[in-house]
């Protein structure tokens, strides 16, 4: 396990790839930073320390979308060239092949996370240090971490069990996007039926049947908080805004990275590899 | 190029992946009804149309490299130009059929109760527009993935493509949509007569005011008036013919024609909802760039194909 980690992230730091996506995450986060500079100019030093949390966080939208390309070029390409083949001929196990490869995509999607940290903390400390006021860093950055580890599971499920890279790409692509988008959706409707709640309670009178519309929406909240425990970026509102959402969802998240991982490794393992 | 058109045709007809793809368009109409059943039409539920599309034409496209079915259709004597010529048929084909599929489950959940608030004249020039501009994905679709034939850079390429076009739409509406003169007023606390009090007291007086407490106990009424207004020029506001070269430039990005869509759209919603009936005033009126939106498209199309021809007759095929 050892030598396939090595020989990975000897990989890793040759890969165009994966510098590419490091320069991306380096410019972003200057853009980001660079536009608060400017809005900060126009609405004054409260608006940098109100939108902390969202300058900092923002980028795990396009993450996901990294981290599925990474996979394609990066894990994907071993179907094609061989490599796959050679490690397993030399008497790896698959499930070592299989650790090793999710290992390095959780550690490239960290290291994403960090490149676009350091970049922020370097434009904050020198031009706008109110730009790094965020309100639970240590929680978010975990809960951040917990989301990019169940990520990197699901793309190397991908991965690792498509032989065709261009399919593999495209439909982890396009996954990474429905995900997002379906998180954040679920994520606002919750935030809605919470509001419809505390309306219901507050003011019963206002309503024909306050009793049953209550049970109907406690009904919709559980079926949301559900849906939301099961898609990893539902936590990325919560990491952009104020609120700290349920301590409950990291923990989902880490536990999904897990099923993935042992679906991924059960049918890897019974792969015919050509 | 009629042989490669029909060799085109029947292959995308018997891959499982175009039916596929074909159900997913309409998958996202279905989804795109629904949501703008209940709020205002929103550009951005539209984008899974493209996304699908972008899918199947570099998935197709890409398998025609990795076959090298393009070399064999080169060494069997078809020229470049009447190769890349049937893909963007086979291009303008697909981009209407998934629009097809995206529409039509989206009308008709749409007609229950949103089609009819809105005045036949706009949804022609809307349903004329989005066509065209699907089109025109297409087209681009098709001119990347055939200049690219890198495994899987052509399909993130057009994805992003997807996302920076949508981006720089919003950016330029935002700073199109900055006005001329930003007013600016001042206001000063006068006091009330005697019969505005005697309101107040009675409590029909209608508007704001504040009142203040001396040292004696006695109260005495104020309220704002306005004192001044002044206009002065925004120095945001972008002026010709820098404004007319941006707004070109909306016009031509499928994603800004969208924007325009969508407003228009929203605003007779929005109109028929407040007049409790018909819109009295000729909704393109206000909106009078989609009468040339399809005109725009047209001048897309072409230019991308030119452009895709002049580079695709260089491009060394291995």
């Amino acid at each position: 396990m050892r030598n396939l980690l090595s020989a990975n992230f000897a990989r890793l730091w040759k890969s165009p790839v994966f510098w590419v996506l490091e320069g991306a995450a380096a410019l972003f986060a200057a853009l980001v930073y660079g536009l608060a500079l400017v809005n900060t100019h126009d609405f004054g030093p409260a608006w940098a320390a109100e939108r902390a949390n969202a300058n900092f966080f923002l980028e795990m939208m396009y993450l996901g979308s990294a981290l599925a390309i990474f996979a394609g070029f990066y894990t994907g390409v071993e179907h094609s060239d061989g490599t796959l083949r050679n490690k397993l001929c030399v008497g790896h196990l698959r499930r070592n092949v299989y650790l090793a490869n999710l290992l390095v995509c959780a550690a490239v999607g960290l290291l994403l996370l960090l490149t676009h940290a350091l970049v922020a903390c370097a434009i904050s400390l020198a031009f706008l240090p109110a730009a790094l006021a965020l309100t639970r860093p240590a929680w978010s950055l975990f809960c951040a971490a917990s989301v990019l580890i169940a990520y990197a599971a699901l793309f190397t499920l991908a991965a690792m069990l498509d032989t065709n890279r261009s399919r593999m790409l495209v439909v982890s692509l396009a996954a990474s996007l429905a995900l997002l988008v379906a998180g954040m959706m679920v994520s606002s409707h919750l935030r809605d039926l919470e509001l419809a709640l505390q309306t219901v309670q507050a003011r019963p009178e206002a309503f024909t049947d306050p009793e049953g519309r209550y049970q109907m929406l406690l009904h919709m909240r559980t079926l949301f908080r559900v849906l939301e425990a099961l898609l990893p970026p539902a936590q990325i509102m919560y990491l952009t805004g104020q609120s700290g959402g349920t301590w409950y969802l990291p923990l989902c998240s880490l536990g999904s990275a897990m099923v993935n991982t042992a679906v991924g490794v059960a049918v890897f393992g019974r792969k015919d590899l050509k | 190029m009629r042989k490669l058109l029909s060799a085109e045709i029947y292959r995308c007809r018997h891959i499982l992946l175009f039916w596929l793809m074909l159900f997913a368009s309409a998958l996202s109409g279905v989804f795109y009804g629904i949501v703008s059943m209940s709020g205002s039409f929103d550009g951005i539920f539209v984008v899974p149309l493209f996304v699908v599309s972008a899918a199947f034409i570099s998935l197709n496209t890409g398998r025609e490299y990795t076959d090298n079915a393009i070399r064999n259709k080169i060494i069997t004597g078809a020229t470049k130009t009447s190769i890349l010529l049937s893909k963007l048929i086979l291009g303008v084909g697909i981009g209407v059929l998934f629009c097809a599929a995206f529409l039509v489950p989206c009308a008709i959940i749409l007609s229950f109760n949103v089609l009819s608030k809105i005045p036949a004249s706009v949804l022609y020039w809307t349903l004329t527009g989005f066509v065209l501009l699907s089109v025109v994905w297409a087209v681009l679709f098709t001119v990347i993935s055939m200049l690219i034939s890198a495994k899987g850079v052509g399909s993130i390429i057009n994805f992003a493509l997807i996302f920076a076009i949508m981006l720089l739409s919003y950016q330029l509406r935002s700073i199109l949509r900055q006005p001329e003169f930003i007013t600016t007023t001042e206001h000063s606390m006068v006091q009330m007569t005697p019969e505005e009090v005697k309101q107040i007291q009675e409590g029909t007086y209608q508007g704001s005011y504040s009142e203040a407490t001396d040292e004696n106990g006695q109260v005495t009424y104020y309220k704002s008036v306005l004192t001044n207004t002044e206009q002065n020029p925004n120095p945001k506001y972008i002026k010709q013919p820098f404004r007319g070269i941006l707004t070109h430039l909306d016009s031509m990005l499928p994603h800004g024609q969208i924007n325009e869509y969508e407003s228009c759209l929203t605003n007779c919603r929005y109109e028929y909802l407040q007049g409790g009936g018909a819109p009295e005033a000729e909704p393109l009126e206000e909106y009078p760039r989609l009468k040339i939106f399809p005109l725009y498209s047209c001048f897309d199309i072409l230019l991308l194909s030119g452009i895709g021809l002049i580079l695709f007759r260089k491009k060394e095929i291995r």
